[in-house]
């Protein structure tokens, strides 16, 4: 696109009519253009805790709240057990993480519209606003995530190092790249169809109850049990779950199952959103 | 003329008309569509309209090019196709160098950022890393004026603040190649002027610009050379004053003669004026620098001793600007039967604006018509800061070195 250091001066850039090949990735673009995708994330962020009387303390509250919830509808009511000491502590894991795939799925859906008259006006990497959009919930996913060790090494059984030290960061790691196919997608067909707006709210509602997020995955029986790992969401909260809520290593084959679906739905969404990135001004 | 640094080659640029743009932005729209085209239903083509339409030019670097054309003509597509906004459907569109493209001023600000927060982003979004911002924050909000409102949401800013923010950031990006759309449209005088005058700077030093206005005061200041764009194509290309000059003949809409029906009981009558150029037509827009004539048809059924015209010009708040009388030069008297045709030969001492003509005929002792306001015509160009001037005459003052001549 536009070049972005004065050293590119000499080189020509080519804005030429489609000539109906393939697409390159450019995945690249996001980070040579991660100070513009920084500022944008800010906003986002600033405007949000801005004027709000409770600010940043609902990062802390919403949480503990959705776990409660799911602590009561599921261990109390339904007696579902799970593999470690503290039920609430398992299901705030699973809050943090779906709030996470929900608040960047919705918002980074959302985000070429939103920004529609940026889109018309200026020649920015279109990507960055997709990409900006998924990182402000990563602030409460952040906040979650110290909540929930606290309660798991203070009223819980605590956890392993290992887990702790891999299980987290390949969780959250699993849990970007997962939401960031979708985004990638959806944020390209919203441009074109205002419906995918009504299908992302209705999809996600469904979702949570899809996902183990308030329920241990093995409560789903037989041939299900694994195959609810191509759901990459499941993946992500079993690494998340070794390292935060003290649950034995999740099988390393169901993982990689979750994160090659993850990578795949990452490539299928970038291509989508590079095959149609060049006619969304055009349509926005 | 420097090497190239804008090239454009057989640019084309299609858009679909109609109310979803063609390419369906509902799914059960599109939904339909499939099904009629599974039922082998003829499919009604979308209508379209080539905004662009082969433009072919090169700009070199630290030319100014500036772009005029009627609204429709294509001069923003154009630009958003050299700024790589939008994608051309056939040729292909080169340009060399950095480019800061200014559609809109304050595009992107967020009301509820401060100034200060709002110019990091904005300055991110045209281009800038936080090192260059930081590097000339001073400078930008000196331009702006906002030093103490650096602090403050820009929602409580008003219009006036929005605009010289968002231009001060904008105006110290540091861009190779400057494409600058209509700005100047916006913003009181004072903000335009300062618009301008960063312009200038910036095209004295060296960089390029590409400049659309309907401002032709200012396009021909700015721009030694000027394409023209009439239905997506280019009708010419040359020197400013040239092009521009052709332009404002030929654009202005054709312009009103006002008639009066006529009235055969009536000894003497004004039964047509207008406003014309050396050419003797009609015109309703004027550049400051043109000469026209108020220009009054005048049938005689019979003669009337002492017959007198006058020619009137007043702002459109109706203060008179001038009322100038055959008899005031002794022209008045007794003319024959028959049509007559007097011109009286407007100054062009007029600053831009919008005036009135007004006629009157008749005698020392009688008004035989009298209308104040028949036509109105425009000044066309930039009120250099004094919007409320009425007059401008561009005489030389006489200066003396240290009052020796006194």
């Amino acid at each position: 696109m536009r070049p972005v250091a004065a050293t590119d001066a000499q080189l020509w850039v080519e804005n030429a009519a489609p000539t109906g090949r393939w697409p390159r990735l450019r995945f690249g673009q996001v980070w040579t253009n991660r100070e513009l995708i920084y500022f944008f994330a800010l906003r986002d962020v600033k405007v949000r805790y801005k004027q709000a009387f409770l600010g940043a303390a609902w990062a802390g509250l919403q949480p503990l709240i959705g776990a409660l919830a799911f602590t009561i509808l599921f261990n109390r009511l339904a007696n579902v057990t799970v593999d470690t000491d503290s039920y609430f502590g398992f299901a705030l894991v699973g809050f943090i993480a779906w709030s996470y795939f929900s608040s960047a799925l919705s918002a980074g859906t959302n985000s070429l519209l939103w920004n529609a008259e940026l889109l018309t006006k200026v020649a920015l990497p279109r990507i960055a606003l997709p990409t900006a959009a998924t990182l402000p919930p990563l602030v409460d996913l952040a906040v979650g995530t110290v909540i929930a060790l606290v309660i798991t090494l203070v009223w819980g059984g605590g956890t392993s190092v290992v887990g702790l030290v891999v299980g987290t960061p390949l969780g959250v790691l699993l849990l970007l790249t997962a939401t960031a196919g979708p985004v990638l997608a959806l944020s390209a067909l919203i441009v074109k169809y205002r419906d995918v707006s009504v299908i992302v709210g209705f999809g996600l509602q469904l979702l949570v109850f899809l996902s183990p997020v308030g329920y241990p995955p093995e409560l789903v029986p037989g041939i299900w049990y694994t195959l609810q790992y191509l759901n990459p969401i499941a993946g992500s909260l079993a690494l998340l779950r070794w390292g935060l809520a003290g649950t034995p290593r999740p099988d390393l084959g169901l993982v990689a199952l979750s994160t090659a679906v993850a990578m795949a739905g990452l490539v299928a969404g970038g291509y989508y959103f590079r095959a149609n990135e060049r006619q969304f001004v055009d349509i926005i | 003329m420097g090497s190239p640094v804008i090239e454009l080659a057989g640019v084309g640029k299609r858009y679909r008309l109609g109310e979803h743009h063609g390419t369906g932005t509902d799914l059960r729209e599109t939904i339909a569509r499939a099904a009629g085209r599974l039922r082998r239903r003829e499919r009604t083509p979308p209508r379209e309209i080539w905004s662009l339409r082969d433009i072919s030019f090169t700009v070199g670097e630290g030319e100014a090019i500036g772009i005029i054309g009627a609204n429709g003509a294509g001069k923003s597509t154009l630009l958003k196709v050299v700024s790589n906004i939008t994608t051309p459907t056939e040729g292909r569109c080169r340009t060399r160098g950095r480019i800061g493209s200014l559609l809109e001023v304050g595009t992107g600000f967020h009301g509820e950022l401060t100034g200060l927060e709002n110019t990091y982003l904005n300055g991110a979004i045209l281009g800038m890393t936080r090192h260059d911002v930081r590097r000339r924050l001073d400078e930008i909000i000196e331009f702006a004026g906002l030093a103490d409102f650096m602090d403050t949401p820009v929602k409580r800013y008003s219009s006036g603040m929005y605009l010289r923010l968002g231009f001060a950031i904008a105006a110290h990006l540091e861009a190779d190649i400057l494409v600058v759309d209509e700005v100047l449209a916006v913003g009181d005088a004072e903000f335009q002027r300062r618009c301008l005058g960063k312009m200038s700077e910036v095209e004295q030093s060296g960089r390029t610009v590409l400049f659309v206005s309907h401002n032709m005061d200012a396009m021909a200041r700015l721009c030694p050379h000027v394409v023209w764009l009439d239905h997506g194509t280019i009708r010419a290309r040359g020197p400013a004053a040239q092009i521009i000059a052709e332009y404002t003949r030929t654009s202005a809409s054709p312009a009103p003669v006002a008639t009066f029906a006529p009235d055969p009981a009536a000894p003497a009558q004004i039964t047509a004026v207008a406003l014309v150029d050396a050419n003797g037509e009609a015109q309703s827009v004027l550049n400051t620098w043109t000469q026209a004539w108020i220009q009054i048809d005048v049938i005689v059924n019979e003669p009337v001793p002492g017959l007198d015209a006058c020619g009137l010009v007043s702002t459109k708040s109706g203060a008179s600007l001038l009322n100038e009388a055959l008899s005031d030069t002794g022209q008045a008297g007794a003319f024959p039967r028959g049509q007559h045709r007097w011109r009286y030969p407007l100054p062009p001492i007029f600053a831009p604006g919008e005036y009135v003509i007004g006629v009157w005929l008749g005698t020392a002792y009688e008004t035989m018509q009298f209308d104040d306001s028949v036509l109105t015509f425009f000044i066309d160009g930039d009120d250099a800061g004094r919007p409320t001037r009425l007059l401008r005459f561009g005489t030389r003052w006489e200066l003396d070195r240290s009052g020796d001549g006194l």
